[in-house]
């Protein structure tokens, strides 16, 4: 039986019933407070992209939902030590005051205590990308920032609220500093109040069954996970250790900074009791927005989620950290020091997913997702027809990589849930013209699994403004994984197919548009997986019957031949030539590599612009 | 005979039939249900309710349907090889969607996108562009459209949706481009969006106009043999379906928007439970349909359910209104199992109807929540009035197995199986209730459906309502709200318009249009003055939700806008908690006007207190566990249909009718009201 708590109507549960109810209760709380969020906020990147993550942390600072590994509420637990009260909501956005939970000037990050009597039971946090906190640029996430005070206002921990108080002068303060001060306070309002769900949630639960059996809980909690790694992970991957290699780009960004390509390095060392991921190796911090200013027990959480793979129903919380750990080098781009700039932090961050991943195949012989490159961005600025200034901003998706069972989709963002613009909605509120919403042909990896498909935008430009864009693997591909090939990377193209037309950079702070110019966006296709000669040619028929595999395609990557027609509808396989086909390419073809990193990749090794420390074969067979 | 009114609901095990005459008295009838043809179970159905009620067919007057043929084709995908037309340059359309990966962090790696409703090969693109402002661009080209006629004319498909950008703002060129069509393919089912949802967003609309078409050719049949066979048994009342929004229609409106018959049975049970609150003055009332694999729950204000129109169909958006129900996958044979780390789960798998339950000896081995029922005595050994006995000793073994894993004697974890099943559904309710910025505690639960009554209680607890309404016959909760419809028509209009700058007699053009189009539909259906009331969506600037607030009728003046946007401020503040009156600039982004045709409403007689007392009505007595707090207590068992108005009966107690088990906990008392509902108030 539970232990009671302090009221006088507690209900008693069974222990382990109890605890199922508790945590279904506070996962529920996070989601409530995730739906007030997306249904008030009015930045685009929080509500269609839904960068933001709402979280339930104990007592002493530990989280206990699920996903919630980035902020923490400890920044405020310390600075605020006696001094935190009922109803008082801090907010901070300051990365180096963060305790790495944070880590970078758009992410608004609201923090509040749950009270039961005179004692701090919970703290409820959510956080938020908003849509322009100052800056040199709209937007506020200037690529070529290479000081954190260039990139916005920097807010420490700081009272919002005291006991329900607004503090008005500071919210005014904060406002005034925005482009977009409606949409600023709208998404802080919509955080405070999303915070106050889960208060009121974590309160009830207190009345109802008592806070001394919560604090249990959330401490079982917290074991459970720990437990589950070390009992049902631990055993599915192999004892060793595997070291992957990846880039992020920065060419001729910032003048300051010299280096194009940035070093992600991590080896992970499995043993019995545990896992380590060591970043020995990554690039020093540079003179850019490329920094990620998280810590060790940021990265633990954050990769801890690749483990869900094996086991999808665990609740991954701070109970991580007694099993995975990171070592973490000071003052690489994983590590900066103050004030470096990190606005793109986003940029390492999606990569580290693809180091894990890297990982992960070599520890597994190569049974994984090939990566992705699943958020570019553009931004259109400028003054509108009825003389508004508007900032335009929109994540585009790509095709995702292929599985070992499965192709990879098209078009989607690796933020679950996350939403594209739709055209009308483009065409309503702002100054632009939609002229194609398609996919790109060929822009997957070939693989026995296909990469999926990136976009093919064509965006018309309706007024005289000014152009962000926010991209990387423009050189450097999505990989393909054990044979598979690299899906295509970024292009960015003005006025494509006219005797303007120009390659715009895939990341630049200010590129001049005029009334008139079209816009082609072509995002990056994802890795393939397996040998293509292996893919099912009525796949590759029903592929190239739909256009998304030219025949130039089928028939050099894939070995597939078909009957001759003049109506592709009808379209039949040629077996006979596509049995001769992939003998012919078999014969030729050098052997099939665990990663394919596509062309531009060995061409920069050879030319000495970028180097691997490490083998990127295979280190051990399949576990 | 006097005029009678039949209501039918084909459920997926019954289908169950409820009547009434113009002398106020009921029959109830139910039948097998027969999947492979629903028509069966209909006439079987009616010529049981027939026989037991004395009336013939030429005296029935209203036949009112809610039907699953449209959900579970859906569900099913069972739809001929579909077209689509769109504007050049968005072929693709439908495979990006919204670039949605749904789930958690790291579902990108594991969800594989499903097929599309129309394959990319059966898209065609036609020129022609209209403007957001309603500008024709360029002009449409007819010779692309007559070449996709012919393509598809060809090709041997025979369904097709058109959508063009923007046609929600200015339709002719769909209007065009669908004559054009019909001239080359005129045996085609063709659908146009700005005909089934005139609102903006591309993608969602186009969805929805892609369902319609896929929905045509099959309910178009289904309702012609249904028609004909009712013609032939020589029924001649006019056919009447329930929609999702919860207004009847003619089947030949339905033939068009078929879409919109998707949740029809569960749409007319939250209706009925509408209807019923209406009668006793619950104004604030969440219902609760609880059967063998779902729940659905609902808010009902006022009498009226809320409705959203952000619902989904199966995987796919669909747009028209339709009442916010959230159903997710907890019922009586929801299994409970341990997971990684030993976390334990109720649920979503189902042990469905075979093998079923442990009990049901059938072969199932996983512990359910009916096997937890049995265990602690809450429902006897016997189902269907003791043609299938159940087997208590397997359930409790099972349950036992799982149990003692964590320590738990078979009671106690058969009762843990049962707090966390409410424990999910007390879930659903929040964040149906929160997404609207209600607080359930100030609700009265209404508990119907097979298992609704058995599990409100815990659910009441754990949500802090304190009232539970369970109606007379819980099982015929759909079949009630049938009999408690009007026909009802919508129309929506998106103006996308800000509160500054609209123009009154823009607006009030509008409304008369829309007004105008809704009252021919609704006296095409025989009713002569229909009601109409006006609505519209309102955002602040910038924001991509919006909320739906009353227009007052009359003459549109800035005064009566005025109005709509002060409702509006009033609405986000009770929705979340704070609004930007005087701070923010507001948008107008669809009005939308609702008609409604009255039609005769079954009455439920007020009951007169009947001599005997309460311990008339006693079963006998059963020891039921009722966990930590209640321990083991005797529980008497008592005939529901031997309860009288005005009889109270304290708990525990255990009340059992014909299709369903309500339980009264310890601590709660029971009251028979009037109309012969228990009104359950827990201490």
């Amino acid at each position: 039986m539970s232990p009671t708590g302090n009221g006088s109507e507690v209900t008693t549960e069974f222990e382990p019933i109890l605890f199922e109810i508790i945590e279904g209760a506070i996962e529920s709380a996070r989601r409530e407070m995730e739906i007030q969020v997306e249904r008030t906020a009015r930045s685009t990147i929080v509500r269609e992209q839904h960068d933001h993550r709402s979280g339930i942390f104990d007592s002493h600072g530990n989280s206990v939902t699920a996903l919630s590994f980035a902020s923490v509420p400890t920044p405020v637990m310390t600075k605020f030590a006696g001094n935190i009260h009922p109803d008082d909501v801090f907010l901070y956005n300051d990365p180096y005051k963060s305790d790495g939970g944070i880590t970078h000037l758009g992410d608004m990050c609201i923090t509040r205590p749950v009270f039961s009597g005179e004692d701090i039971v919970a703290y409820v946090q959510v956080f938020g990308h908003v849509n322009d906190i100052g800056g040199l640029t709209p937007g506020s996430v200037p690529l070529t920032a290479f000081e954190i005070f260039q990139e916005g206002f920097v807010v420490p921990p700081v009272k919002l609220y005291d006991r329900g108080q607004l503090n008005e002068a500071l919210f005014e303060t904060i406002l005034n500093n925005s482009r977009f001060p409606d949409d600023l306070r709208a998404d802080i309002d919509a955080f405070v109040n999303a915070c106050g769900i889960g208060v009121m949630r974590v309160q009830e639960l207190c009345e109802r069954y008592g806070a001394e059996a919560l604090a249990q809980t959330f401490k079982g909690l917290l074991d459970r996970c720990t437990r589950s790694l070390r009992e049902t992970v631990l055993p599915m991957i192999p004892d060793g250790s595997y070291t992957f290699e990846d880039f992020c780009e920065y060419v001729d960004v910032q003048p300051r900074e010299p280096r194009h390509y940035v070093k992600l390095r991590a080896t992970m060392t499995k043993t019995p009791d545990g896992i380590n991921f060591d970043f020995s190796g990554t690039d020093p911090q540079i003179k850019g927005s490329l920094n990620w200013p998280a810590n060790g027990r940021y990265y633990a959480k954050s990769l801890g989620t690749l483990f869900l793979a094996f086991a999808p129903d665990m609740i991954i919380n701070d109970g991580v950290n007694e099993v995975i750990t990171c070592t973490l080098p000071e003052r690489t781009v994983l590590s900066p020091e103050w004030p470096a700039a990190c606005g793109w932090r986003t940029f390492p961050l999606l990569r580290i997913l693809d180091l894990g991943l890297g990982i992960l195949a070599k520890a597994s012989g190569g049974f994984v997702p090939a990566p992705s490159e699943s958020i570019s961005s553009y931004g259109l600025f400028g003054h509108d027809n009825d003389g508004e200034y508007f900032l335009l901003r929109e994540i585009t998706g790509a095709g995702s990589g292929a599985r070992p069972f499965a192709d990879g989709a098209d078009t989607v963002d690796v933020a679950p849930e996350s939403r594209n613009m739709p055209a009308e909605f483009a065409e309503t509120n702002f100054p632009v013209r939609i002229v194609r919403l398609g996919l790109r042909q060929d822009s997957g990896g070939a693989g026995t699994f296909r990469g999926g498909l990136g976009y093919f935008k064509d965006i018309e430009i309706l007024i005289d403004g000014e152009m962000l864009i926010h991209s990387d693997r423009a050189t450097l591909q999505p990989w393909g994984v054990k044979g598979g090939s690299a899906g295509q990377g970024s292009v960015w193209l003005l006025n494509p197919g006219t005797p303007g037309e120009t390659v715009l950079p895939g990341k630049s702070d200010s590129i001049p548009v005029s009334k008139g110019d079209i816009l082609r966006v072509l995002s990056p296709g994802g890795g393939g997986w397996g040998d293509p000669l292996d893919r099912d040619p009525a796949a590759v028929l029903l592929d190239v019957r739909r256009g998304l595999v030219s025949k130039e395609s089928a028939r050099d990557d894939y070995g597939v031949l078909f009957q001759p027609t003049d109506d592709d509808y009808e379209l039949e396989l040629d077996d006979a030539a596509t049995q001769a086909q992939r003998d012919a390419i078999r014969a030729e073809r050098p052997p099939l590599k665990l990663f394919d990193r596509g062309a531009n990749f060995y061409r920069l090794v050879e030319e000495g612009k970028i180097t691997l420390t490490s083998s990127d074969e295979a280190l051990a067979p399949a576990g | 005979m006097a005029d009678v009114w039949v209501g039918v609901d084909t459920g997926g095990t019954f289908t169950d039939l409820l009547a009434f005459n113009a002398d106020g008295q009921l029959f109830a009838a139910k039948t097998p249900s027969t999947p492979e043809d629903d028509t069966r179970a209909f006439l079987t159905g009616l010529a049981a309710l027939q026989a037991s009620a004395d009336f013939e067919p030429a005296d029935v007057v209203g036949l009112h349907y809610g039907t699953t043929v449209a959900l579970n084709a859906v569900l099913q995908k069972r739809w001929p090889s579909l077209g689509l037309i769109v504007t050049d340059g968005y072929r693709e359309m439908i495979e990006i969607a919204r670039q949605t990966v749904p789930g958690d962090w790291g579902a990108i790696y594991t969800w594989v996108k499903p097929p599309r409703v129309v394959p990319l090969e059966n898209v065609r693109q036609v020129r022609g562009r209209i403007t957001h402002t309603g500008e024709v661009l360029e002009e449409l080209s007819t010779d692309d459209v007559r070449a996709a006629a012919e393509f598809f004319k060809e090709k041997g498909i025979n369904a097709v949706a058109l959508c063009f950008m923007h046609s929600y703002l200015d339709p002719s060129h769909e209007q065009r481009a669908r004559d054009a069509f019909r001239e080359i393919h005129p045996d085609c089912f063709l659908t146009i969006s700005s005909d089934v949802l005139p609102e903006f967003r591309e993608y969602e609309r186009a969805m929805t106009t892609c369902l319609n078409a896929a929905l045509m050719p099959l309910v178009t049949d289904y309702l012609d043999s249904l028609d004909g066979r009712l013609k032939e048994a020589g029924y001649s009342a006019p056919l009447l379906l329930m929609r999702s929004s919860g207004g009847l229609s003619q089947s030949d409106r339905v033939v068009e928007q078929p879409a919109t018959i998707a949740y029809s049975g569960p749409s007319a049970g939250v209706l009925g439970m509408a209807w019923l609150a209406d009668q006793i003055g619950e104004d604030k009332v969440l219902t609760y349909d609880m059967g063998g694999t779902s729940t659905d729950v609902a808010l009902v204000e006022d009498g009226r359910p809320l409705l959203t129109t952000e619902g989904l169909l199966d995987i796919y958006p669909m747009g028209m209104p339709s009442i916010d129900i959230v159903s997710i996958g907890a019922g009586g044979g929801s299994i409970a199992s341990l997971g990684t780390g030993d976390r334990l789960r109720v649920g979503p798998e189902s042990a469905g109807a075979d093998p079923g339950p442990v009990c049901y000896g059938k072969g199932g081995t996983e512990p359910t929540v009916t096997d937890a029922n049995l265990v602690l005595g809450r429902i006897p050994d016997y189902l269907l009035g003791g043609d299938m006995p159940l087997n208590a000793e397997a359930a409790r073994d099972a349950v036992g197995t799982v149990g003692g894993k964590l320590g738990l004697a078979p009671e106690e974890f058969a009762y843990g199986i049962l707090q966390l099943a409410a424990a999910r559904m007390s879930a659903a309710v929040r964040q149906v209730s929160i997404a609207r910025g209600r607080d359930p505690r100030e609700y009265a639960l209404f508990a119907y459906g097979g298992a609704g009554p058995l599990h409100a209680a815990e659910l009441a607890a754990q949500l802090g309502i304190r009232r539970i309404v369970v109606p007379p016959r819980p099982g015929l909760g759909s079949c009630l709200g049938l009999l408690a419809a009007d026909i009802q028509a919508s129309a929506v209009q998106t103006v996308n318009s800000r509160a500054e700058n609209i123009s009154p007699e823009r607006i009030g053009t509008t409304f008369a249009e829309l007004e105008a189009r809704v009252v021919a539909d609704i006296r095409g259906q025989g009713i002569a003055t229909p009601a109409t009331e006006r609505f519209a969506d309102l955002c602040y600037v910038g924001m991509a939700t919006e909320l739906t607030v009353p227009v007052p009728d009359g003459p549109v003046a800035s005064s009566g806008l005025d109005a709509a946007v002060d409702a509006f401020h009033a609405e986000h503040l009770r929705t979340y908690g704070y609004h930007y009156a005087g701070e923010q600039a507001v948008e107008f982004v669809n009005l939308r006007v609702r008609g409604t045709g009255p039609l005769p409403r079954i009455e439920l007689a007020e009951t007169t207190p009947r001599e005997g007392s309460v311990a008339d009505a006693v079963l006998g007595a059963r020891d039921v566990y009722y966990g930590p707090n209640h321990g083991q207590q005797e529980t008497r068992l008592y005939d529901r249909d031997r309860l009288a108005v005005g009889h109270e009966v304290a708990g525990p107690a255990i009340i059992v009718e014909y299709d369903s088990t309500v339980l009264v906990p310890p601590g709660a008392n029971t009251r028979v009201d009037t109309l012969g509902n228990l009104i359950i108030h827990l201490s």
